[in-house]
């Protein structure tokens, strides 16, 4: 006790001291450390929500990016199938466009064909009518003068009996 | 202008077998554009079957004129010069035709090759 004196220790002052102090925390307690814990509780819940959602999105778009690649897959097979059937489709179409060509054409040979017989036809026709004629009448020029009267009273006496049978 | 008046024109139209130029000017002159037209067809028709035309290149014998008129005794005979036959005749009476000549040989020939496919 001596040396507690010896200090400056006084007993009511220290109790009132206590008092103070248990005053001044249930004081703070009540106005400042309350609404501080109630703040940092609720920013920790904010942060804690936050990281969730974060980590619920990053989730998302990992689904997401997967269910992109899914659907870029898929779009894929399926361009390439519409491709495939178009490329068949137009093999197709070609390969008919070309048999109708190729009909059309050998119709329109036939026909050029048929056309230049038939022209061949009549030009050889034409040819060989005047040709007949150029032979009949170098015929005619060269027998001008070769026959006399003596031919002619024969032909004449042949007409007439002919005539007198017919009569 | 009837069928009958028509041929009775044609008749006193002809003297001694042949055509009087007078009495063909006389009833010409008396006719309307129609008549006309029928008058003349009908004198070319009794000229057609009066005359026989004996066309040859030579000119005609008088033994075989006398064989011709024998065969058209009631015809008149015209010798017509015919050269582009060559040898030969062609008789033509009314709308008949008697032909033997050369000429109309090789037209034949011409016309078989012609229609010769």
């Amino acid at each position: 006790m001596e040396i507690l004196k010896n200090f400056g220790f006084e007993p009511i002052l220290f109790v009132a001291q206590i008092v103070n102090f248990v005053i001044i925390y249930l004081v703070l307690k009540k106005y400042l450390y309350q609404p501080i814990l109630k703040l940092l509780k609720d920013r920790k819940q904010t942060i804690a929500l936050g990281l969730k959602q974060a980590e619920e999105s990053a989730k998302l778009l990992e689904d997401t990016v997967k269910k992109e690649e899914k659907v870029l897959k898929e779009a894929q097979e399926k361009a390439k199938k519409l491709i495939d059937e178009a490329k068949a489709q137009s093999t197709e179409i070609l390969r008919l466009s070309e048999e109708e060509t190729k009909k059309k054409v050998d119709t329109m040979l036939s026909e050029a064909r048929n056309q230049i017989k038939y022209e061949t036809g009549i030009a050889e026709k034409r040819l060989e009518s005047n040709i007949t004629k150029l032979a009949v009448s170098l015929l005619e020029k060269s027998l001008t003068g070769l026959f006399g009267e003596k031919e002619q009273t024969v032909i004449m006496k042949n007409a007439i009996k002919k005539i007198k049978k017919v009569d | 202008m009837n069928k009958k008046l028509l041929k009775q024109l044609v008749l006193i139209s002809y003297k001694n077998g042949d055509l009087d130029n007078e009495t063909v000017s006389r009833i010409a002159d008396k006719l309307g554009r129609a008549e006309l037209k029928q008058y003349i067809k009908s004198l070319k028709n009794a000229e057609k079957l009066r005359n026989v035309y004996i066309e040859s290149p030579f000119g005609m014998q008088n033994d075989i004129m006398k064989e011709l008129k024998d065969i058209f005794p009631d015809q008149k005979i015209i010798d017509k010069n015919n050269p582009a036959l060559l040898v030969g005749t062609r008789i033509t009476h009314n709308d008949d035709i008697f032909e033997m000549n050369l000429k109309n040989s090789l037209d034949t020939i011409i016309e078989n090759i012609e229609n010769y496919d």
